[in-house]
């Protein structure tokens, strides 16, 4: 299987976290499935239009 | 003597008089409104008409959606108990109540309130053993052209209006000889539960369908009462007599010149002895009347539940239970937050830190990090065999899509603790997706409906399944304690 990038998008449950919490909902995403399991190589975190965590992992064999 | 006692029958017959069959239904749904509207006030959910027959762990089937229940609820002002669909008789009040009140272990009340000398009609009640309650007094206004069926359901009150000679009057009510009793929701949730896997057949029939939940209501907590007084005062006279300085007495026959006290006496026994002939069967007691004002007291034979709280549980997919939600927060339109489920995000990134922690424990030697280790894999054999639903997520653009390897169908790995938290992952980030998604003005496909009940059931059905046992307790304590 080529080696692909991806991404998924881990979307702020509330619109009123603050940084401390927004960290932790991401630590606590990264810690289950299906993030988990992934070779994630980026973390980005979008503030224009829906705000939340964008996730770039990589699948597949070089 | 006798003419004039007949007039006074025919007057007091005449506004008692039954109204048009049309005016008549509205001015009874009037009273169901009202009455229940008065119970409502104190934070109760109403019970019209008054019943002995509700107490705390009878199961009501509630068929009808919550808004719909809502919109019934704010025009009727109470909800209908018509699916009665078990009672259970919980063996723990006396725990509850720690054997006071009389209960003990083999007394399930209210029995040993409502008939502790037999089962006559003239037996008499024993609620004064029980817990006790106190309602406020309120007010009501009644005119004869709205309905001379007062807004509560207590039969005197029409005949204090013939009494008065008036056709608009305003009053207070006073709930009286208030009782309540009832059972924590703890208990209550895992007897229902318990009745409820017994019969899961039944259940099953109930199951969601298009998103639109039964639900089991669970009463918990009822209120009942013994009496009702009702003082009455008439609004004609207070603004047709200007400057009456004295009440004038209610017409009746026997009246002596100058005995006041013996003129008043007999004057309430015969309105008393005429309450009884007018209206057999209730018990009903004129402690005063003028033209002005009566004051009546209305006693039941056993005192009747007048309302009750409770809780809601939906029924899922395959007959099983969701967390239990307050009735009464639900019908007032507040929005009740949602019990954690135990397959919460941060529960399961927990969880696997714990699992991780152990594992460590075990590699350096700790058996008992061992054991636990291995009786956390045992619960893998609750996983389902098949996925029931395909995971799903957002992509970078926020586009909800399916994950790579959870497809509807396809096999789920049941061999150790981490295949669980792997499902319970799988399955809370596909239900988050998707109710996000609705949330933010989409709509669902059938195939994507179908996604995120399966989903919903899953977690459920694993939660029960494996986070309530002991031995997630006994992991997190020894990863966090040692012990």
């Amino acid at each position: 299987m080529p080696l692909q990038e991806k991404t998924s998008f881990l979307k702020d449950p509330r619109t009123d976290m603050t940084i401390q919490e927004k960290n932790e909902f991401l630590s606590a995403k990264l810690a289950t499935t299906p993030n988990v399991k992934r070779k994630i190589v980026r973390i980005e975190r979008i503030e224009i239009g829906a705000t939340g965590w964008r996730v770039v992992y990589r699948t597949g064999t070089p | 003597m006798r003419t004039r006692l007949f007039l006074s029958l025919v007057a007091i017959t005449s506004l008692t008089a039954c109204p048009p069959s049309n005016l008549r239904n509205d001015q009874l749904e009037a009273v169901a409104k009202d009455w229940s509207l008065v119970v409502r006030a104190s934070q109760v959910i109403p019970v019209y008409p008054l019943s002995e027959d509700l107490q705390p762990g009878d199961v009501l089937l509630v068929s009808t959606p919550i808004e719909n229940q809502v919109s019934i609820y704010e025009s009727k002002g109470f909800l209908p108990l018509d699916q009665h669909l078990a009672r259970i008789y919980s063996d723990e009040f006396d725990e509850f109540y720690d054997d006071r009140y009389g209960i003990s272990a083999d007394v399930v009340p209210p029995s040993h309130w409502q008939q502790p000398a037999g089962d006559g009609p003239d037996a008499p009640h024993g609620w004064d053993a029980a817990p006790r309650a106190s309602f406020p007094s309120y007010q009501f206004s009644v005119r004869t052209g709205a309905g001379l069926n007062l807004a509560i359901p207590i039969q005197g009150v029409p005949f204090a209006l013939g009494l008065m000679n008036s056709g608009q009057a305003s009053g207070t009510v006073t709930i009286s000889d208030a009782y309540t009793y009832g059972l924590d929701n703890v208990r209550l949730e895992a007897a229902v539960r318990r009745w409820a896997s017994e019969h899961r057949p039944l259940l099953r029939n109930y199951a969601p369908v298009d998103g639109k939940y039964h639900y089991l209501r669970v009463v918990s907590r009822v209120y009942v009462t013994g009496a009702v007084s009702v003082t009455i005062h008439n609004d004609e006279a207070t603004s047709g007599e200007v400057g009456a300085g004295a009440d004038r007495p209610v017409e009746l026959l026997g009246v002596k010149e100058g005995a006041t006290e013996e003129n008043f006496s007999s004057a309430i026994a015969t309105i008393n002895e005429l309450a009884a002939e007018q209206l057999p069967g209730a018990k009903i007691k004129i402690a005063t009347a003028s033209s002005r004002a009566v004051t009546m007291n209305e006693t039941f034979d056993r005192p009747l539940v007048l309302g009750y709280v409770g809780f809601d549980m939906p029924v899922l997919a395959g007959g099983r239970l969701g967390a239990p939600l307050s009735t009464l927060e639900q019908l007032n339109r507040r929005p009740t937050i949602a019990r954690s489920s135990a397959g919460g995000t941060y529960r399961l990134a927990a969880l696997r830190h714990v699992a991780a922690a152990l594992r460590e424990m075990r590699d350096e030697g700790d058996e008992r990090a061992g054991d636990v280790l291995a009786r956390l894999d045992g619960l893998a054999e609750a996983l389902p065999q098949a996925y029931a639903f395909t995971g799903r997520e957002f992509d970078g653009s926020g586009t909800a899509i399916p994950i790579d390897g959870i497809a509807r169908d396809g096999e789920v790995p049941r061999a150790t603790w981490g295949d669980v938290l792997d499902f319970q992952g799988y399955a809370r980030a596909t239900v988050e997706t998707l109710e996000r998604f609705v949330n933010d003005g989409g709509t669902l496909t059938d195939e994507l409906q179908a996604d995120l009940e399966g989903a919903r059931s899953a977690l459920q059905r694993l939660d029960e399944d494996t986070s309530k046992k002991p031995v997630v307790m006994e992991a997190i304590d020894l990863a966090f304690f040692g012990s």
